[in-house]
C-alpha cells in the first residue's frame, strides 16, 4: 500500500511541477488566443506596402474584361456585320444554337429574369465596390505620394470606364462611390441615378485621372494619361450621339470636340501597318492607348484563336465569329465608288476584283488567297478554300466516280442525292492541286461562307494551348479618335473638317479621298468606322447610340446562300495541273436556318435584373418597356 | 401496473445545448489574398484581392435540443419497442444575407448571424428476438422521420403582397425551392401564342405553367416555394444463427425524397438519355410526357422536374460458419475460425426512378455521379 501511495504521490508531485511551470512562464492569456493568419495579408500592411498596393491596383485592371473574348469581338456577333455562332457539332456552326443571352437578345425576350445572360451587372459593381474600398484606405497610407497618385489614377479611371459601359448598356444605373455598411441593412437600399448623373462622373472622374497619370509610364498594358483622356472623349461622345441627346443639344457636341482634340493632341498618331494592329508581336506604340495583352497561361481561350475563326470546312476551325453580307457591300470600290453607284464596276460574280485593300485583309472570301495555314504538327499549306454545290464533272477523273455523285449522304430534304463540297485548293508555285473534298448537306447550314481574318495569327498553329497569346484586346486606339471626330465634325455641320479626318484613315489604306456630303457623307462615315473598328465590340454601341436597332440588329443576316458550279464554262482546263474548275455563281441573300430576330425600341436599354429591383425595396426603378 | 407485462422500462429524457462554428476562419478581420493580376509590358504580374466584408459581430451558431423517449421490453426481452421523439431549435445560424444585399453593392458577404431554425420528429424502431433450441434469430424494424421549418430567414419580400405570399421561405423546410407551376406541354404554335398567360419563347413543344399572379406574363413572379415533404426513412434488420451458420442482412429504404432532373428531363445515370429521347415531344409525337429537347423552357425551373423518389434496398448481407472448439484448429493455436462472405449494396428491391434509367436513387444528387458501387467479400476470421 505504501509503495502505490508514494507512486502516486510521486506523480501528482511531477504534474503539478509541469502545470505551475506552465501557467507561469506561458504565454499571457491574450496573446495565445490572438491569432493572426499568415495566409493573408492584413489591411494595414496592404495599404502601407507599394507592392502590394500596386498588386491590389493590378487585380482590378482584370475588370477591364469584356463579356465575350477580342476575337469574337465583343457584341458585335449580333449586330449586322458579324454573326457569332456557337459551334455545336464539332465541324459545322449552328447559328441557331446562339449563346443563350445573345439569343434572347436578338429574338426580343431580354428580360429582367434573364438579362444576366447578357450583361455582367453584379460582376461590375463588385469591381467598382474594390476600388470604392480602396479610395477610402489609401488614404494617410505612408507610402510615396507620387507612386500613390498614379495608383490612384489608375483606380480611377478603371472605375470610370466600369461606369462607362453600365452607362452604355442600361442607362441610369445607382452611381456608388462609397463603400457599404453591412449592419445598416436600409442604408443598402438606394436608388438609380440618371444617365446623365452617371456620365458626368464619368468624365469628371476621367479629368482627375488625367492629372493623377501625369507622370505614369507608357508601356504595353498599363494605363495612362492618354487613357484616362481617350475615355473622357469616347463618353462625351456618347452623352453627345442621339440616344442621350434627344434633342441634339449642339454644346453637348462641343464639348465633345475638345476632348477628342485634346486626344488626337496627345502625340499618339495612326499606325503605318493597319493589318498588324491586333498584335503584340507587332506593337505600334504611336497608335494604341491602352490594350490588354495575353500569353501562354493568361489566354483568351483556351486554345488559340486560329481555331474558332478558321473556317470549318475541310476541317480546319470552326467559324465560331463571321463577317455578314452587309458588312462585306460597305466596303467601296478601289477607286472609291460604292458598290451601288452607277459605273463602279461593282460585280456580283466577280465580287472580289477592285474592292478597298481593306477588304482583302478583312474578310475571308471563297477563292481569297492563299493563306498559308499552318497545322497542328507544325506544317504549313498554302490553301485556297471553296465552297460550292456542283452538278457532275465531266473531267470524271478527278473524281471517285463517274458521273459524280455523292455517294454517303442523300439530301435529307429533297431525297436526292447531294453534289455539295468544300474543296480545298492547294497552290503551288506551277498551278493547283485539288486536295480534301468534304462533303455536306447544301442548305442546311445557316453560314455567310466568309471568314475573319483581322485576329488570325498565320504563324500560330491550327491549335495550340501552350503558345504565346499574341492577339490583344484593343481597348482605346487612335483610329477610333479620328472617326470620333469625324462624327462630332459632322454633327456640327463642318463637313470639310470631317472629310478631312477620315481622309486621312482612307490614305493610310492606300484609298482616294471621300467627296461626298450630307446623308451620303454620314452612311460613309458609318461604314468606314465598321470596316475600321470591327471585332472591337463599338458596333453594337454605335448602333445604340445612333438609334439605327431596327434596320441592324432587326435586320435578317445576309450571306452567300448559293454557291453554284458551273462545268460547262470551265476556268480551268482539264489537262493542267489540277484537272478541271468551272464556274462559279454565287446567290446572296438572309442565310438559312436562322434564328428569327425581332427588335424592339426597348433594347436599347437593358433592363435591371429582377433580384436587385426586389432588393432595393422597390426604389429602383425599371428601365421603360420591361 | 400489472405484474410481468414489462421486462423492462424506461422512461427517458434530455436537453442539451451545442455551439457550431465550421464556416470560413478569419471573417472578423478585413484581410487580403494573392490572386490574378494584370499583364503589363507583357509580363506577368501578381494581383491582390479583398477575400470579403468583414463581419467583427461573427460569433457561434446555437442549437438547443431535447428529446424524449421510452424503452420497452415485452414478453421476458423477447419483443423491444424504442420510440424518441425531438425538438431542435438552432439560432444564429451562420449564412451569408444573399437574399437581402442587392448586387449593386458590391460587396463581397461575409457569414452573418441571422437566421434561426426549428428541427422536430421521432424515431421508433420495433424488434423481436428469440431462441428455439439451436436457432435464434432476431428481427427489428425502424422508422424515422423529421420535419424542419425555417423560422427566420433573412430574405426582402416580393413588392406585390400576393406573391410574396407564395414566394416566401420562412415557415417552409430548409431547401424548399422555388419553382414555377408546369401544367403541361403545348402541342402547336397557334396554342403557344394564344394561350393567355404568355412567355415570348413559346412555341410547340415548351412547356405551359400556372400564371400564379395573374398577370399575364409568365416570368419570376409566377414562380412559388414548393413545400418539400419530408422523408420518410425506414430500415429492416435481420439476423439468425444455427448451428455455427450466422447470418446478417439489413435494409434500408425511403420515401419522400426529391430529385431535381435538368430541363431536358435528363440524368447522368444508367440509360435515361433512351427514356428522353423516346418521351420527348416531336412534331410526330404530340402527346409526348416530356417537351421537347433542347429549349423548351422559359429559362427558369419548374416543379415539372422534381421527382419524388421511393426506394428500398437490401444494403449489407454477411453469412458466415464457424468452426470452433475444433480439434484440429486447437493444435494450432485457433480457438476460432469464421468463414464469410459479404456484400455491401448488395441488390436495390424497389426502386420507382428505374423507369427513368436510374439505377441508384440512394445518391443526393441526380446529375453527374456514379452509383453506389456493389462491394462483395470473401474472408476468414482466425481468433488465437
Amino acid at each position: 500500500m505504501k509503495k502505490i501511495y508514494s507512486k502516486c504521490f510521486l506523480i501528482f508531485v511531477l504534474f503539478s511541477i509541469v502545470f505551475i511551470s506552465l501557467i507561469n512562464t506561458s504565454c499571457d492569456k491574450a496573446t495565445l488566443l490572438d491569432i493572426t493568419p499568415t495566409d493573408r495579408f492584413s489591411e494595414n500592411v496592404v495599404f502601407n506596402d507599394e507592392n502590394l498596393a500596386q498588386s491590389l491596383v493590378y487585380n482590378s485592371y482584370e475588370s477591364l474584361r469584356r463579356l465575350t473574348n477580342p476575337a469574337f469581338g465583343g457584341y458585335d456577333g449580333i449586330t449586322d456585320i458579324m454573326l457569332w455562332s456557337r459551334n455545336t457539332a464539332g465541324y459545322y456552326p449552328d447559328p441557331i444554337n446562339f449563346q443563350d443571352g445573345f439569343r434572347d437578345y436578338i429574338h426580343g425576350d431580354i428580360s429582367p429574369d434573364n438579362v444576366e445572360n447578357f450583361a455582367g451587372w453584379g460582376s461590375y459593381y463588385t469591381s467598382i465596390a474594390t476600388i470604392n474600398s480602396y479610395f477610402e484606405k489609401i488614404k494617410g497610407s505612408t507610402i510615396d505620394p507620387a507612386k500613390v497618385k498614379i495608383m490612384n489614377g489608375e483606380m480611377r479611371f478603371i472605375r470610370a470606364f466600369l461606369y462607362f459601359d453600365l452607362s452604355r448598356l442600361y442607362g441610369g444605373v445607382p452611381l456608388i462611390t462609397t463603400t457599404f455598411d453591412l449592419t445598416d441593412p436600409e442604408g443598402l437600399q438606394i436608388g438609380r441615378n440618371t444617365y446623365d448623373d452617371v456620365a458626368n462622373f464619368v468624365v469628371s472622374e476621367s479629368d482627375l485621372a488625367i492629372e493623377e497619370l501625369a507622370l505614369a509610364p507608357e508601356v504595353m498594358g498599363k494605363i495612362t494619361a492618354n487613357a484616362a483622356k481617350a475615355l473622357k472623349a469616347r463618353m462625351l461622345l456618347y452623352m453627345a450621339s442621339p440616344l442621350n441627346n434627344p434633342g441634339n443639344d449642339l454644346s453637348k457636341w462641343t464639348a465633345a470636340e475638345t476632348a477628342t482634340m485634346a486626344v488626337l493632341n496627345s502625340g499618339k498618331m495612326l499606325a503605318a501597318d493597319y493589318t498588324k494592329i491586333a498584335f503584340k508581336t507587332s506593337y505600334q506604340a504611336e497608335e494604341i492607348i491602352l490594350a490588354r495583352t495575353y500569353n501562354a497561361t493568361k489566354r483568351i481561350y483556351m486554345s488559340d484563336l486560329n481555331f474558332m475563326l478558321w473556317p470549318s470546312f475541310g476541317g480546319l476551325g470552326s467559324n465560331h465569329i463571321m463577317p455578314t453580307q452587309q458588312f462585306a457591300e460597305m466596303f467601296q470600290m478601289a477607286d472609291g465608288k460604292r458598290i451601288t453607284d452607277a459605273g463602279s464596276g461593282y460585280n456580283p460574280q466577280k465580287f472580289w476584283e477592285n474592292r478597298d485593300p481593306r477588304f482583302y485583309t478583312s474578310i475571308m472570301y471563297p477563292g481569297s488567297g492563299p493563306f498559308n495555314f499552318k497545322y497542328d504538327d507544325g506544317s504549313t499549306q498554302f490553301r485556297r478554300q471553296q465552297n460550292f454545290e456542283s452538278g457532275t464533272d465531266p473531267s470524271g477523273t478527278n473524281w471517285n466516280t463517274e458521273p459524280f455523285v455523292n455517294p454517303n449522304y442523300p439530301d435529307r430534304n429533297t431525297g436526292t442525292t447531294s453534289f455539295g463540297f468544300s474543296m480545298a485548293w492547294n497552290f503551288g508555285a506551277d498551278g493547283f492541286t485539288y486536295a480534301d473534298k468534304v462533303f455536306w448537306w447544301p442548305g442546311k447550314f445557316g453560314i455567310t461562307r466568309y471568314n475573319v481574318l483581322k485576329y488570325v495569327d498565320w504563324n500560330n498553329k491550327r491549335w495550340d494551348t501552350t503558345n504565346d497569346v499574341t492577339q490583344m484586346q484593343l481597348l482605346f486606339r487612335i483610329t477610333e479618335f479620328y472617326l470620333n471626330m469625324a462624327e462630332i465634325k459632322i454633327a456640327l455641320g463642318k463637313e470639310d473638317e470631317a472629310r478631312n479626318y477620315l481622309n486621312q484613315i482612307r490614305a493610310r489604306a492606300n484609298m482616294p479621298d471621300l467627296e461626298s456630303s450630307g446623308v451620303q457623307l454620314v452612311e460613309d462615315y458609318r461604314n468606314e468606322r465598321a470596316i475600321e473598328l470591327h471585332l472591337e465590340d463599338h458596333r453594337f454601341f454605335d448602333i445604340l447610340r445612333w438609334k439605327i436597332g431596327a434596320e441592324t440588329i432587326g435586320q435578317p443576316t445576309r450571306g452567300i446562300v448559293q454557291s453554284l458550279m458551273d462545268w460547262s464554262v470551265l476556268t480551268h482546263q482539264l489537262d493542267e495541273p489540277g484537272g478541271a474548275f468551272g464556274t462559279l455563281s454565287f446567290t446572296f441573300g438572309p442565310i438559312l436556318n436562322q434564328y428569327p430576330r425581332n427588335w424592339d425600341d426597348k433594347l436599347y436599354h437593358l433592363p435591371i435584373p429582377a433580384s436587385d429591383i426586389e432588393r432595393s425595396g422597390g426604389k429602383i426603378t425599371q428601365t421603360p418597356g420591361y | 401496473m400489472p405484474e410481468g407485462i414489462f421486462s423492462y422500462l424506461k422512461l427517458r429524457a434530455s436537453w442539451g445545448q451545442l455551439g457550431n462554428d465550421r464556416v470560413s476562419p478569419y471573417q472578423f478581420l478585413s484581410s487580403y489574398g494573392i490572386t490574378n493580376g494584370a499583364l503589363i509590358n507583357n509580363a506577368n504580374t501578381q494581383g491582390i484581392a479583398e477575400l470579403g466584408t468583414a463581419n467583427p459581430d461573427i460569433t457561434w451558431e446555437v442549437s438547443t435540443s431535447s428529446d424524449i423517449g421510452f424503452e420497452m421490453n415485452f414478453l421476458d426481452n423477447k419483443l423491444f419497442l424504442e420510440f424518441d421523439y425531438f425538438k431542435m431549435l438552432t439560432e444564429n445560424i451562420l449564412t451569408k444575407r444573399n437574399f437581402s444585399v442587392p448586387a449593386y453593392t458590391g460587396l463581397i458577404l461575409p457569414d452573418q448571424n441571422i437566421g434561426t431554425m426549428k428541427n422536430q420528429g421521432f424515431e421508433l424502431q420495433l424488434g423481436f428476438q428469440n431462441r428455439v433450441n439451436k436457432f435464434s434469430y432476431q428481427i427489428s424494424g425502424n422508422v424515422a422521420t423529421n420535419k424542419n421549418e425555417i423560422t427566420f430567414f433573412d430574405e426582402v419580400p416580393n413588392s406585390d403582397p400576393k406573391v410574396a405570399a407564395y414566394q416566401r421561405l420562412t415557415g417552409h423546410p430548409f431547401g424548399s425551392p422555388l419553382l414555377l407551376h408546369a401544367v403541361g406541354i403545348y402541342k402547336t404554335d397557334e396554342e403557344a401564342s394564344s394561350d393567355a398567360a404568355i412567355y415570348s419563347q413559346a412555341r410547340a413543344g415548351f412547356l405551359k405553367y400556372e400564371d400564379m399572379n395573374g398577370d399575364g406574363i409568365i416570368n419570376s413572379n409566377d414562380m412559388y416555394r414548393k413545400e418539400l415533404n419530408p422523408e420518410l426513412k425506414y430500415g429492416l434488420q435481420f439476423s439468425a444463427s444455427y448451428a455455427g451458420f450466422d447470418l446478417a442482412m439489413f435494409f434500408i429504404g425511403s420515401h419522400g425524397e426529391y430529385w431535381q432532373f435538368d430541363n431536358n428531363f435528363t440524368l447522368t445515370q444508367g440509360n435515361n438519355l433512351q427514356y428522353a429521347a423516346d418521351n420527348s415531344f416531336s412534331v410526330d409525337n404530340r402527346n409526348a410526357e416530356l417537351p421537347k429537347s433542347g429549349q423548351n423552357s422559359v429559362g427558369l425551373a419548374s416543379d415539372f422536374n422534381l421527382q419524388t423518389k421511393s426506394w428500398f434496398r437490401l444494403k449489407t448481407v454477411n453469412l458466415g460458419y464457424t468452426f470452433s472448439n475444433n480439434r484440429f484448429l486447437s493444435k494450432a493455436y485457433i480457438s476460432k475460425l469464421r468463414l464469410y462472405a459479404s456484400s455491401e449494396n448488395f441488390l436495390m428491391l424497389y426502386n420507382n426512378m428505374n423507369k427513368y434509367g436510374a439505377v441508384d436513387p440512394e445518391l443526393n444528387s441526380a446529375l453527374g455521379a456514379y452509383p453506389l458501387m456493389s462491394t462483395n467479400n470473401f474472408g476468414v476470421q482466425l481468433t488465437f
